[in-house]
């Protein structure tokens, strides 16, 4: 072999391990767009029922992770659904979580029944109340979610009872 | 043997260069994590600010330039692409490019916006060079001390009025202080430019140009406020002067060969107190809003909002009603109707609902953002009704809720800003009532009643009218 080939195989070599370097450092960029979250195991979360004369109740859950943001909002949403412990019923019975996403940048999406907005009794007041405890819910127990966006049978709606804007996503900060 | 062997070393030399590329280069060092700070000298203290610092170049974490400029950003994870509004200009960023559109003109920050440790950051350049000159913040960056100087400004033009006249246009702008401004003209386009002027956010071009100015916009070019007026024909003529009581920029365009001044002009502002309310009757049709104890939510505001028309109109008030019988309006419908009625207040009535018996009382609902509007700083269509401050929706719903409280001792569940749909869209003051709980028996009882309809809509009216009266002497806040 000559020296040049010798030289231009080393080279070829030298580029070829720090091509592979750069790969690897760039699978490892790449891995933190999405922040490690681990949930497994059990947690309590704060859910938010509407109080007396319209105030907030705060009451506190033990569940049992289910080691995916989307799978414990689903069971908080299921437990709001359920009721308060002195009966206070935001979200209507016959609600069901369809779809949980979370884009993993702040935004959760949850896609209801269309029961949410059927059985709604209707009022801003009843309908704030709703959303407040669907949202508050959310933001005081899941403090990397910035905005809830709620659709009805996977479709965005302009409101839930003709009083509330839901054309968008809504602000956790609004809500807590 | 020459030739063969340049050819391998160029062929090692291309695959160094593919390998290293910039991306390459950026990945291949770890960025060091430093402490900075934000400090704004109108607010005691600085406060943390983590900067990375690789290559040479400064990032900061572009959530953290949202909020200190109270920018919204929107991300498309799939195409990481992220979007940052500032008022009405808009900002395209791109993870692993450096170049950046400003609305659609694009420009080269010259290290690429980076994820790191799982978030978006931005060359310090990008606040700098890119946000500076579209914000009225001025920034500054102390690479040494690591510390960003945000100068604030608070906003002071608080509403556009612009109204056609014989021979031109008069364009009013309100101020919180006095300021002073420059206008020129070229072509078809004059440009006026006030050092110091911050909109407030929402505030929309009013009124109508006539034939004369076809178009108003806006917007904030660093520390200096710009309204931009497209005109209908070349060599118009404008003039602007300042006046201190009230604050307000007052902008004359005289068609080519008119004569200033304008009549009635002489530094008189075009008349801002309300003459046009739009009632809104809440729900109807297919959407019957609440149903409780065999009423309907629809029936109760139409005969409210009819009720209420009627004292209005008494009271000297334009009124257009949006529904006047039982059928279904969507949002843009009843928006539409207020602007296009150029209405100067826009009252939605409707009924409330709980989940029990228990809650009673009237509650007061207004658009988070001045004038009702997306709240995202853009100007609507020419034509359209702008938006009166927040101050002006604060009195009229602090006078309503006197008058339903003193007048009828009816409980007051308050007065809040939110994201109400019923409101959205309209370019005026708006107002949304809640009259009583039909799930109430004691309120469904009192809103169904002719007799305590008319009592109601009695103490809304004559709020209303103090409203318009308080405004006219110049009482807005």
């Amino acid at each position: 072999m000559k020296r040049w080939q010798i030289g231009a195989a080393l080279a070829l070599l030298i580029a070829i391990g720090m091509a592979m370097f750069v790969a690897l450092n760039r699978e490892d960029e790449a891995s933190l767009a999405v922040p490690p979250m681990s949930l497994k195991g059990t947690r309590t979360i704060e859910l938010l029922f509407p109080g007396f004369r319209g105030g907030v109740a705060r009451e506190s859950r033990e569940i049992v992770s289910e080691d995916s943001l989307e799978g414990d909002v689903r069971t908080a949403i299921e437990a709001l659904i359920a009721g308060s412990e002195q009966g206070a019923r935001p979200v209507p019975a016959a609600t069901i979580v369809r779809n949980v996403f979370w884009d993993g940048e702040g935004e959760l999406t949850i896609s209801f029944s269309e029961h949410l907005r059927s059985d709604h009794p209707g009022g801003s007041e009843a309908e704030f109340a709703t959303l407040r405890s669907i949202v508050g819910t959310i933001g005081t127990s899941f403090p990397g979610v910035d905005a809830v966006r709620i659709l009805i049978e996977g479709d965005v709606v302009s409101s839930l009872a003709g009083h509330a804007d839901l054309s968008h996503p809504l602000r956790t900060a609004d809500f807590r | 043997m020459t030739g063969r062997r340049g050819r391998g070393v160029l062929l090692a030399g291309a695959l160094l260069l593919a390998a290293l590329g910039p991306a390459g280069a950026l990945a291949a060092s770890e960025p060091d994590k430093l402490d900075g700070s934000v400090v704004t000298p109108e607010r005691s203290g600085a406060r943390h600010l983590d900067v990375y610092r690789t290559g040479g170049v400064d990032y900061v974490d572009v959530n953290e330039v949202a909020r200190i400029f109270r920018g919204t950003k929107f991300w498309r994870a799939e195409i990481e692409k992220l979007v940052l509004r500032f008022g009405d200009r808009r900002l395209k960023l791109t993870v692993g490019s450096p170049y950046v559109y400003v609305d659609e003109q694009g420009t080269n920050l010259y290290a690429p916006v980076r994820w790191i440790d799982g978030r978006i950051f931005v060359p310090m350049s990008f606040v700098t060079d890119v946000v500076d000159p579209i914000v009225p913040e001025a920034v500054a960056w102390d690479a040494v001390s690591l510390r960003l100087r945000v100068d604030s400004s608070d906003p002071n033009i608080r509403a556009i009025e612009v109204s056609a006249r014989q021979n031109g246009v008069v364009a009013e702008l309100r101020l919180a202080d006095p300021l002073a401004a420059t206008i020129s003209v070229e072509g078809t386009r004059a440009e006026l430019r006030i050092p110091g002027g911050v909109f407030v956010p929402g505030t929309r071009a009013a009124g109508s140009g006539g034939t004369l100015v076809r178009n108003v916009t806006t917007r904030q070019d660093g520390g200096e406020a710009v309204v931009t007026f497209e005109l209908a024909v070349e060599d118009v003529s404008a003039e602007t002067m300042s006046r201190t009581s009230p604050p307000r920029i007052l902008v004359t365009f005289r068609e080519p060969g008119g004569e200033l001044p304008l009549p009635g002009y002489e530094g008189v502002a075009p008349s801002m107190a309300p003459r046009v309310v739009v009632v809104d009757a809440g729900h109807g049709g297919s959407d019957a809003g609440v149903s409780a104890g065999g009423a309907l939510e629809k029936d109760v505001t139409l005969a409210m909002s009819r009720e209420i028309a009627r004292r209005l109109r008494d009271a000297g008030f334009t009124v257009v009603l949006t529904r006047d019988g039982d059928r279904f309006l969507s949002g843009d419908d009843r928006a539409t109707r207020a602007n296009t009625a150029s209405a100067d207040l826009f009252l939605s009535v409707h009924a409330n609902a709980w989940f029990d018996d228990a809650m009673t009382g009237f509650s007061i609902g207004l658009p988070r953002s001045a004038g009702g509007g997306t709240g995202d700083g853009t100007f609507r269509a020419w034509g359209e009704r702008a938006a009166r401050t927040t101050g002006d929706e604060d009195l009229c719903a602090e006078l309503v809720a006197e008058s339903l409280e003193t007048r009828l001792a009816l409980p007051n569940r308050g007065t809040r800003r939110a994201e109400f749909a019923p409101l959205a869209g309209t370019g005026c003051a708006a107002m949304l009532l809640e009259c009583g709980f039909l799930t109430n028996p004691v309120d469904a009882a009192r809103l169904t009643s002719p007799d305590q309809q008319a009592a109601f809509a009695e103490a809304v009216a004559r709020a209303i009218a103090a409203w318009r009266d308080q405004l006219e002497a110049g009482g807005t806040p």
